[in-house]
């Protein structure tokens, strides 16, 4: 079998396990295997073990179970839910109303989690049944939980750059903060989106009152504190270089399980509970993040990697045509593979070419992200539509006409971050280190 | 959190992917509860006692970084067993339980002989690890071949998980079929 031959029968391959059902990380590893038997016989098999060990002996990674373990906490204490309570009290005034809060909400909840989908399930649970009870427009309901849930791995902490950054040995510090300036704009237009689109047409969402009293501002307020505990603790600790990612994730574990045991309600019970959903979510994350590790040494294996990047480069793109050519890539697989394993498959073949175009890998970093939440809202298996989905009555096709406007504000995001880099890169160059 | 990616619209009910979980999945589940424990602790301890002595243990890395070995490995069957693996439905969803139920074994059955070659080259790794004395290069010194064999250990659980499942599929498509036999008989 040629070459061109191998290649084409492992990608079909790829597809084909991936659509018809299989888990995703199998469906990355079992072609890598094959293709790896294909190039190099049995013996090509014995770097399985040392880079099976490699992958998962990696100090950095811890942050993944201990940043979603911090989630986990919050949501058992009942504090995510809280949130929202306090937002709506605070921000429902806006044109928009309870959609305002639905951004804002899922903005502050993607500070202090990693995962869109848990960002657009943890919201999306509290706040559909109010939405649809006070009669908002349903898509529009839909669509700002979906894509609000995007804000998740945008904004940090976000596992999505935790892989990135261990996988490019690109600083993950850094990442967090070029996420944070793109995570802003991204809900502020979302915001100012739900209100022009309020003010157009207001039978899309009632006006809500705000605090009626002093009292019930504070209540609304102390609603959010834990939050902001949190985010402090966290994300300030890494920006003044107090402490690292991991350390940040044992600080934030912490103050969630002090926040929970004395403004929550963590019980022993949802504590022990919260270990092992953290376990049950990690072995996926981890089991991919293994998967992007044989997948990578069987492309190094065979060179497939080097002759892709100089594929890429004999082709003479400029930046904007390489820029043009990643959106139609990015566009056409966030149709059709899940959002870490966009990640998983690209970044072996493109970090080596963003060298001959001056791209900061900090800034595509970004980008990619940016890039997997728009897949992560495109049909047909954008998995936040179907979070969405699952928690209320609506048809999908509602959630999918929702999300639209969303599109294209993450695409004008998107632009912004790329004709102006420094949006991304001016906070992590004001770090302490 | 939802492990489904692509849902779509079908009379027949979504396949249930979670099965009890057994002695092996639920010691894997509580060793790698300990793990998290374990690696909360010792970097915790590390911040604390850097930030009001200025002194660092420096094996938190270390040690944390075989936790994290233990959790990717020992929850393979944990997330397997609970059905959390990542898949895309697209496909899956317009297919008849039978269907579902056939090509749920036909992944599993694959999935298994794939885990089967990484127990067998985990194994390979642990052996020659021992075999050459491989110690960690640090002040821990610890013998590789012990953390390398969390890697043999959590491979060989998923092994037993996929047999296990593989074992409920087929008892459910033999409960299908009697079911139809059944309904066809009246």
């Amino acid at each position: 079998m040629g070459p061109e031959l191998q290649v084409l029968v492992v990608t079909i391959l790829f597809l084909g396990l991936l659509t018809a059902g299989m888990p995703v990380p199998f469906a990355i590893t079992i072609p890598a295997v094959i293709y790896l038997l294909l190039q190099g016989g049995i013996p090509a098999l014995n770097s399985l073990g040392l880079v099976s060990w490699g992958s998962m002996n990696v100090f950095a990674l811890t942050a993944v179970p201990l940043f979603m373990f911090m989630a986990e906490i919050l949501s058992a204490s009942g504090l995510s839910s809280r949130i929202y309570g306090g937002l709506a009290k605070l921000v429902a005034r806006l044109p928009g109303g309870l959609l305002q809060t639905n951004i804002a909400g899922c903005a502050v909840f993607a500070s202090v989690n990693g995962s869109s989908i848990a960002t657009a399930a943890t919201i999306g649970g509290v706040a559909l049944p109010q939405l649809l009870s006070r009669g908002y427009n349903r898509p529009l309901a839909a669509g700002s939980l979906a894509a609000g849930g995007t804000l998740g791995i945008l904004i940090p902490p976000s596992f999505p750059m935790i892989i990135y950054g261990t996988f490019t040995e690109t600083s993950v510090p850094k990442l967090f903060m070029a996420g944070v300036i793109p995570g802003l704009i991204m809900t502020a237009c979302f915001m100012i989106y739900i209100a022009i689109h309020a003010k157009i047409d207001p039978s899309v969402a009632p006006r809500e009152a705000g605090p009626r009293s002093g009292g019930e501002l504070l209540r609304a307020l102390a609603e959010v504190v834990p939050f902001v505990l949190l985010i402090l603790g966290t994300l300030g600790g890494l920006y003044f270089g107090v402490v690292t990612t991991t350390e940040a994730a044992v600080v934030g574990c912490v103050l969630s399980i002090l926040l929970g045991v004395t403004m929550g309600e963590l019980t022993l019970k949802d504590f022990i509970q919260s270990i092992f959903n953290t376990i049950i979510f990690s072995g996926n994350i981890l089991f991919l993040i293994l998967a992007a590790y044989i997948f990578s040494t069987a492309l190094s294996f065979a060179g497939l990697g080097e002759q892709v990047t100089k594929f890429i480069i004999d082709l003479h793109l400029s930046k904007f045509e390489f820029y043009l050519a990643l959106f139609v890539l990015f566009t056409i697989l966030g149709c059709l593979i899940e959002s870490l394993g966009m990640i998983v498959i690209t970044v072996p073949l493109l970090y080596p070419v963003l060298a001959s175009y001056g791209i900061d890998p900090i800034l595509f970093g970004v980008i990619l992200v940016i890039y997997v939440e728009l897949g992560q809202i495109s049909p047909p298996i954008g998995i936040n539509l179907f979070v969405i989905q699952s928690i209320w009555d609506g048809k999908l096709s509602e959630v999918v006409l929702g999300t639209i406007p969303f599109h294209l504000i993450m695409f004008l995001v998107l632009a912004l971050v790329i004709a102006f880099p420094e949006l991304s890169l001016w906070l992590p160059a004001q770090m302490s280190r | 959190m939802m492990a489904d990616i692509g849902h779509g619209a079908t009379d027949e009910p979504p396949l249930d992917r979670t099965n009890s979980e057994s002695v092996v999945e639920r010691t894997c589940k509580y060793l790698s509860a300990l793990a998290l424990m374990v690696m909360l602790v010792v970097i915790g301890i590390d911040i604390v006692t850097r930030w009001a002595f200025n002194f660092s243990y420096e094996v938190s890395d270390e040690v944390a970084a075989y936790m994290l070995v233990a959790i990717a490995f020992l929850s393979l069957p944990v997330s397997h067993i609970n059905g959390a693996f990542h898949r895309v439905e697209f496909v899956q969803a317009r297919l008849s339980m039978r269907w579902k139920l056939i090509s749920s074994l036909f992944f599993e059955l694959v999935a298994l002989v794939f885990c089967a070659i990484f127990v067998w080259q985990f194994v390979n790794l642990v052996r020659s690890t021992w075999r050459f004395g491989d110690h960690a290069p640090t002040f821990l010194e610890t013998p590789l071949w012990l953390p390398r064999s969390l890697l043999v250990i959590g491979m060989a659980a998923l092994c037993i998980s996929l047999v296990r499942s593989m074992a409920a599929d087929v008892g459910r498509l033999l409960a299908l079929g009697s079911t139809d036999r059944a309904r066809n008989g009246s």
